[in-house]
């Protein structure tokens, strides 16, 4: 296992939520990764959607996912081709599949960026950046 | 059929491509435009469209009003970014076709790398706003962040190589090799070079990304009749499209829903094309267009230009003959529209003999055109 651990760019941009999504972001604020599902058909989006691109709905309900997933593809930043990231590369973002199905775009705190392998298994972890804002971010599970 | 032939990019110009122009993005466009306009043989007071990207920042008023603009009665822009070249093609043409304009312009002026510079997300930054409220957070900051996080997947599912990927740049570079007018005109690259150079975002390596440019470029389009009276080989738009949204896999491009559209308009199929411009933002999406534009089955692409076949001059389809955005200059597209009205003429540095039908996209699957040689 690594012990290594991830330092989130300081001046790494933050959301800026809009008002269609404030239970997405309220429940990060609980502890709570909440995906959005279509009251009518079911169909789980993430992001939030206005509308169901399925059956048109505009009412939602939202349920919290149990967290895991896996990597489905990632990138390593080398070049700081943003202000923020200066001093912060290499600078893994990975995209993870859910069990759940939606994919969310994401960090891995505990592995090193050469580390990252398509189809490793993760779990959510939550990250507070402050406190307005709360993160959904993730470990590699142990390999026991 | 949508155009067949009904409307003809009479015109083209461009200025010299540099790092640092000198001048303002709104003088390289209205020089641009003279050159074209001089080409096409019409006078300036006579254009009544004209088009830009979103992007662009000379508004059509104002570039009329230098021009001398009589009665301006087709203009706009198509937002986005960078990706919108063919999606003017098709609205200008469209306006020739329906007797809305006669002389419609398409320009795009920029200062990428003195200026504002793409790479840097000083241009496509969302300050956390909207999706990006999703991604940038996490560090995916500007466009070859997310095209990095399709280009991982798809290499994962196909098995394409990053040496494959590196044969698109060297290729390119051979033709921008042969082009007075390409930012690397002197100096070569070999897949070594490629291969050792530095990672930008990881899976792209410095030489498979595009330049940054200081330049202008413009197209001029009238009808097919009007066009026949300038002397030589005319470009005719056999076909244009544009895509903005689809519905569509993780690691597919757009190109995957607009291609069937395009090959219906143009009454063709991939077979029948003998030279194409593809948007090489990233060498990577030649790959992957060469497959979902159908040229290719899926997986097949990477040892499709490895083994030489989209090399001028004895490959079997010739791509970006002028040097592309990797090695001639990045003009979102401009240059590759221009350089595909050249290979319908025959002008071309790199010209395919007998070039009947010439494709651009300008997007990887967000816009495309197939111009047919006429005489």
């Amino acid at each position: 296992m690594s012990d290594y651990h991830w330092v989130r760019p300081a001046n790494l941009t933050l959301p800026d939520p809009d008002e269609n999504a404030d239970e997405f972001w309220e429940g990060l604020k609980q502890n709570r990764l909440l995906l959005q599902v279509c009251s009518i058909c079911s169909k789980t989006n993430y992001p939030p959607m206005v509308m169901c691109s399925e059956c048109g709905g505009f009412d939602f309900q939202w349920t919290e996912s149990e967290g895991g997933g896996f990597l489905y593809s990632y990138v390593v930043t080398h070049q700081p081709i943003h202000p923020s990231l200066v001093d912060y590369t290499p600078f893994l973002t990975v995209l993870i599949e859910l069990n759940e199905g939606p994919r969310i775009t994401s960090n891995i705190i505990n592995i090193r960026p050469e580390e990252a392998e398509i189809g490793m298994r993760v779990r959510l972890e939550l990250f507070q950046v402050n406190s307005e804002i709360t993160l959904p971010l993730f470990v590699r599970e142990s390999a026991s | 059929m949508a155009f067949m032939n009904s409307v003809t990019v009479a015109g083209v110009g461009e200025t010299e491509y540099s790092k640092n122009s000198g001048r303002s993005e709104l003088q390289l466009s209205l020089e641009a435009i003279n050159k074209a306009l001089q080409d096409a043989g019409i006078d300036r007071k006579e254009v009544d469209g004209l088009l830009r990207w979103s992007v662009d920042t000379s508004p059509e008023a104002t570039v009329a009003a230098n021009l001398g603009v009589e009665d301006l009665a087709w203009f706009g822009e198509i937002s986005q970014a960078g990706n919108v070249g063919a999606a003017l093609v098709a609205n200008g043409a469209a306006a020739i076709h329906a007797g809305l304009a006669n002389v419609v312009v398409i320009y795009r002026g920029v200062n990428g790398r003195s200026g504002r510079r793409y790479g840097r997300g000083d241009v496509t930054g969302r300050s956390g706003q909207g999706s990006a409220a999703y991604s940038e957070p996490f560090g995916l900051l500007t466009p070859q962040h997310g095209l990095a996080m399709m280009a991982r997947r798809r290499m994962f599912e196909t098995g394409v190589t990053s040496a494959q990927f590196g044969m698109v740049a060297v290729t390119e570079r051979g033709h921008a090799n042969r082009n007075p007018r390409a930012t690397f005109f002197d100096t070569p690259l070999t897949l070594e070079d490629h291969q050792s150079s530095r990672l930008i975002v990881d899976p792209f390596h410095l030489f498979d990304c595009c330049l940054e440019t200081d330049g202008g470029g413009a197209i001029v389009l009238t009808s097919t009749d009007r066009a026949n009276s300038r002397p030589g080989p005319s470009a005719m738009i056999r076909a244009a499209v544009q895509g903005g949204y689809s519905d569509r896999e993780f690691t597919d491009t757009a190109a995957v829903t607009l291609s069937p559209r395009l090959w219906k308009h143009a009454k063709l199929d991939p077979s029948n094309i003998d030279v194409a411009q593809i948007y090489d933002h990233f060498a990577p999406f030649v790959v992957f267009a060469l497959e979902d534009y159908g040229f290719v089955s899926r997986g097949d692409g990477g040892e499709f230009v490895a083994s030489g076949e989209i090399t001028w001059e004895s490959g079997s389809l010739p791509v970006n003959t002028s040097g592309g955005h990797l090695s001639e200059a990045y003009m979102q597209g401009m240059n590759q529209l221009i350089e595909s009205v050249r290979q319908a003429r025959g002008e071309s540095t790199s010209q395919v003999q007998d070039a009947q039908f010439s494709f651009v996209d300008t997007g990887i699957g967000t816009g495309a055109v197939i111009l047919e040689s006429g005489e």
